[in-house]
């Protein structure tokens, strides 16, 4: 009996050594982001893993999904509970609280290795947004900004012959588009998250603003005007409360809109080429800018990735084999076609426009763009967003005047801050729009 | 009967000790959160979050947000629970009756607590929109010129929530107080018959007496449930807009993960708790004329 | 009345309470048309009472994505819900029946371990699986689905269970039998009903789950629906067609579960001590 049971229990040892050895013998790295596989960026994602694991036999690539909305508390969660994935996507606003949470490992010695003219074809705004006190922790592949669409044959009936370049242009046609038309002209987000601060950004740094000085008259005049269109009835109500800025765009295809304010991704979203040609007459231009002759400054957007600080040190080299590959000039070309995004590296980026020409006006302004974070307070980034959204629905519903809401806000948000940091913010900011404002 | 006593608690530890350690965790955890001033970056590891007593508490009273949170969670749980209710209890009522297709129909009325709220809430926030379904009827049969904001102005938003969640807890009300009401004897309703009782004595002498731990149990879940809801606001205004519909639960979701004052929330979270604690006691120390009970 | 007559009279029940039925479910109508138009006709000022092209293509897309998912709803579950009744359904026969100073403590803590909404609990129940090794597994998300199923199908088959007259149970102590047995045989029977809505309730909590298995399960051949439906919930926007076939995809399952439990409230009351 005790014979027969001291064999079972060595041959159940064996075993689970030899189960654990075959588990050892491929060595499986994560990535992590938001992707779905259906979609053209998750297919060019899985196809580089196929790729990858094609030329390294004893690798796995684990390429897994969450949703959009779960990225940051998802790797809140594996933060603490030390399960960061190997590599990681992470949104824009949030890479500098992961930086000085600890959370992504400092590449600067692979960049190194890698060759720093790949480091600097990044163009500067990303290179900006994905360092710290020099060292770099993330890099971001696909980039987009926010452009006005506008329905030509729509401007046509209302005896309108150019699209709006300045913001009495873009008040007068609405006004008359309304009068012709009976519709409410103008599709803007204003939700109460990040969508409908980023929307306000072209506004308020074409007008000289920033976020840490809304009291000043130039965020107030932004305000004001988009109030305005808001009480005038040329923007819909209804956009206090849509889910994304995906939603405004059915309204642009079904005509219930004129103009639209965003992104360059729509063409490869809704905008596809069979509903382009069904519509007949959508254009792009420039977002309208305060007084002519000004240029619009606007925030940029798109993924980046990052590697774990807790990565097991044996798969570190490999898993920055597989990210090195993504960032390559052609790869970062190619993931942004099918989505419509712009490329992040300056080697990539005018190529672009041969295969999809109508991101034209959005490359233009991709070269006066700025970081949010790095405009809003870097770690406090967040907090000043949600200040700034809410003081724009209260504008909007009349609750207060933008004056008013302006002022609170910009008094809240100094409080966020020492004295110390807050002159210092506010001065990375005022360079940074400045940098992008000269001639 | 003592000799019951041991195996009695047998049933019972299971799922006591099951509840001490996975449900009081998570209570702790966030009571000692709510203490702290937390970051992300201090979450994340990335520093030490300083000891700082009851000042998230103060910081949250103080919050003109949370003032209106109060008020909207009163509105919100109260007129939901009366309505889903009610609703319930007529459809309960109906139900109580024997013909073609009522199972059928008794699967579909668990519609609201099935579908993903995702979706419902979205329908709901589209019902809801100045161009919405609810105003295209309106204004089509000329019962308003102009639009109303359902979810668009500083007063309705939360009325409009309220009424989708009263759709959505229905289910709920209905499937508790229809098994109930199944488990009542027919000779009881029929012996009152003989006694000249109408319908309304009989449902406020025989069914609610009868229902009552039922109903007692509908009270303090449903409370609880309520007082928990979150995707349904989110979905519909986020919270907004201007920040005038948040319940509790939402702006301490904004907090944590909007403002990443983490340590706030969690107060918030223990204010809220600490609320439901007590309207759960409430409800439950209303004697009920207990059968007797063993032992 | 003759059979005829009596057949009609009840057809009148169903007519009454098509009304109700059909307003309940009227979103479920715009949701279960949207699967079949594309984003701009789902939002078409006025809404379309009839898709005007309708396509199978996005419950196509949504069945396809999904089906993958149903084999582990179903783990989760089911098996959360056969947890869930296997502890509650004792603990309420004690909790209902029982006068017992822990008893009282043991409902207070049932209650208020539910108030705290999911997001609140998740980080601290990660916290304490992972240090056991248990994350990545069914089995975590089924007891930390638990966390909340538990005490709630406790508390309702409590409130049940109180109904049943107790002077039964006192006469089966007096004819000698012992607990476990009076609870197989005379509490058991009389419970189907309550068994039937309890586990009703607890499934669709369960199969609705959605935190638990996104932090709880890293594979993502293990992951259950409701977060495949969130594929379609992507960064520039939500594929509401996909989205609404989806959730129709979805919704089978707890209806057909809604159905056979519809079924078992109305045989159990046929059988049992109260004829």
């Amino acid at each position: 009996m005790k014979w027969s049971l001291r064999t079972m229990f060595i041959v159940m040892m064996l075993l689970v050594i030899v189960f654990t050895g075959f588990a050892q013998e491929k060595m499986t790295i994560t990535i992590q982001d938001y992707f779905d596989p259906a979609n053209p960026m998750g297919k060019f994602i899985e196809e580089r893993v196929v790729e990858f694991e094609k030329n390294h036999s004893n690798v796995k690539i684990n390429h897994t999904f969450i949703p959009y909305n779960q990225l940051l508390s998802t790797i809140l969660q594996e933060a603490i509970t030390k399960t960061v994935p190997e590599i990681i996507m992470v949104n824009n606003p949030n890479i500098i609280q992961l930086i000085k949470g600890g959370v992504l490992k400092d590449l600067t010695d692979k960049v190194k290795e890698w060759g720093w003219e790949n480091w600097e074809d990044f163009l500067k705004g990303y290179r900006d947004n994905g360092s710290y006190e020099g060292k770099i922790y993330a890099f971001q592949i696909t980039g987009n900004n926010l452009a006005l669409f506008y329905r030509e044959s729509f401007l046509e009936k209302a005896g309108i012959a150019n699209p709006p370049e300045t913001w009495q242009e873009l008040k007068e046609q609405s006004k008359k588009i309304k009068e012709v038309l009976g519709i409410t002209p103008l599709a803007y987000d204003a939700e109460a998250s990040d969508e409908g601060s980023w929307q306000f950004y072209p506004f308020l740094w074409s007008n000289g603003g920033s976020l840490l000085e809304l009291d000043q008259p130039e965020a107030i005049e932004a305000l004001q005007f988009l109030t305005d269109m808001f009480k005038e009835g040329y923007i819909p109500r209804d956009v206090l409360n849509i889910t994304s800025q995906g939603d405004l765009t059915p309204w642009f295809m079904n005509g219930e809109v004129a103009f639209m304010i965003n992104g360059c991704w729509e063409f490869g979203w809704h905008l596809t080429s069979d509903v382009m040609q069904q519509l007949g007459d959508v254009k792009v231009t420039s977002i309208p800018v305060p007084k002519k002759g000004m240029r619009p400054i606007v925030a940029f957007g798109g993924e980046s990735y990052g590697i774990s600080s807790n990565i097991d040190p044996a798969k570190y080299d490999i898993a920055w084999e597989f990210l090195e590959n993504l960032l390559s000039s052609d790869n970062n070309l190619k993931i942004n076609i099918d989505s419509a995004s712009l490329p992040t590296r300056a080697s990539a980026v005018e190529k672009i426009l041969t295969e999809v020409p109508i991101l034209e006006p959005f490359l233009e302004q991709s070269k006066y763009t700025l970081p949010m974070a790095l405009m809003g307070g870097m770690e406090n980034y967040g907090e000043i967003s949600s200040i700034l959204w809410v003081a724009i629905q209260k504008a909007f519903t009349g609750v207060a005047t933008p004056e008013e809401v302006f002022k609170e806000a910009a008094q809240t948000i100094k409080g966020i801050f020492s004295p110390e940091d807050y002159e210092m913010y506010k001065q990375v900011a005022r360079e940074l729009l400045q940098e992008v404002s000269k001639k | 009967m003592k000799a019951f006593s041991y195996k009695i608690y047998f049933f019972l530890i299971p799922v006591l000790v099951y509840q001490l350690i996975f449900g009081i965790y998570p209570l702790i955890y966030n009571l000692i959160l709510s203490f702290k001033n937390v970051s992300l970056i201090t979450y994340l590891g990335g520093g030490i979050s300083q000891w700082i007593g009851l000042s998230n508490y103060v910081q949250i009273l103080k919050d003109p947000v949370f003032q209106k949170a109060i008020f909207n969670t009163l509105i919100f749980t109260g007129l939901s629970l009366s309505f889903q209710f009610i609703i319930g209890f007529w459809l309960a009522l109906l139900f109580n009756h024997t013909f073609p297709l009522k199972g059928l129909f008794q699967s579909l009325i668990m519609i609201p607590w099935v579908l993903p709220i995702m979706v419902s809430g979205s329908f709901f926030r589209w019902f809801f929109n100045d161009q919405g379904m609810a105003n295209n009827f309106l204004l089509f049969w000329g019962f308003i010129d102009k639009p109303i904001p359902w979810i668009t102005s500083k007063i309705f938003p939360i009325l409009s929530i309220t009424a989708a969640n009263i759709w959505l807890g229905i289910p709920f009300t209905f499937i508790l107080l229809y098994t109930g009401l199944r488990a009542i004897p027919l000779e009881l309703f029929e012996s009152a018959e003989i006694d000249g009782a109408n319908w309304w004595q009989k449902i406020l002498y025989i069914t609610v007496p009868l229902l009552k731990p039922v109903i007692i149990t509908i009270l303090t879940l449903g409370t609880i449930l309520t007082v928990k809801a979150f995707d349904l606001i989110w979905i519909m205004t986020k919270g907004g807009p201007g920040d005038v519909s948040h319940l509790f639960t939402t702006l301490s979701y904004s907090l944590a993960f909007n403002k990443f004052h983490f340590g706030k929330a969690s107060s918030l979270l223990v204010i809220m708790v600490l609320l439901v604690v007590g309207l759960t006691i409430l409800f439950n120390s209303t004697k009920v004329e207990e059968e007797s009970s063993i032992e | 009345m003759n059979k005829k007559q009596r057949k009609e009279w009840k057809w009148k029940w169903t007519l009454i309470a098509l009304i109700p039925t059909i307003i309940i479910i009227l979103p479920l109508y715009f949701i279960a048309i949207g699967g079949f138009q594309s984003a701009a006709e789902i939002f078409h000022r006025p809404p379309y009472w009839f898709p005007p092209h309708p396509s199978m293509e996005f419950y196509n897309h949504a069945w396809v994505t999904l089906f993958p998912y149903l084999k582990n709803s179903l783990i989760v579950a089911l098996g959360n819900l056969a947890l869930a009744l296997t502890v509650a359904l004792p603990a309420a026969f004690v909790l209902a029946k029982f006068r017992l100073k822990l008893g009282k403590l043991t409902f207070l803590i049932l209650l208020f371990t539910q108030i705290l909404p999911a997001i609140a609990v998740i980080i601290p129940l990660f916290l304490i699986f992972n240090n056991f090794g248990m994350i990545n597994n069914y089995f975590s998300v089924i007891l930390g689905i638990a966390v909340f199923t538990i005490p709630f199908a406790t508390v309702i088959l409590r409130a049940y269970i109180k109904g049943i007259p107790t002077s039964l149970i006192e006469a089966a102590f007096i004819d000698g039998a012992d607990l476990f047995r009076i609870f197989r045989s005379i509490i058991m029977p009389l419970l189907s009903p309550a068994i039937a809505t309890a586990g009703t309730l607890t499934f669709i909590m369960a199969w609705g789950d959605f935190i638990f298995s996104l932090s709880f399960l890293k594979d993502q051949t293990m992951q259950t629906m409701s977060i495949g439906i969130y594929r379609f919930v992507g960064q520039y926007g939500i594929e509401w067609n996909n989205l609404m076939a989806g959730s129709m995809i979805f919704a089978i399952i707890p209806i057909i579960v809604a159905l056979l439990a519809g079924k078992a409230i109305v045989a159990g009351l046929t059988a049992g001590a109260f004829k």
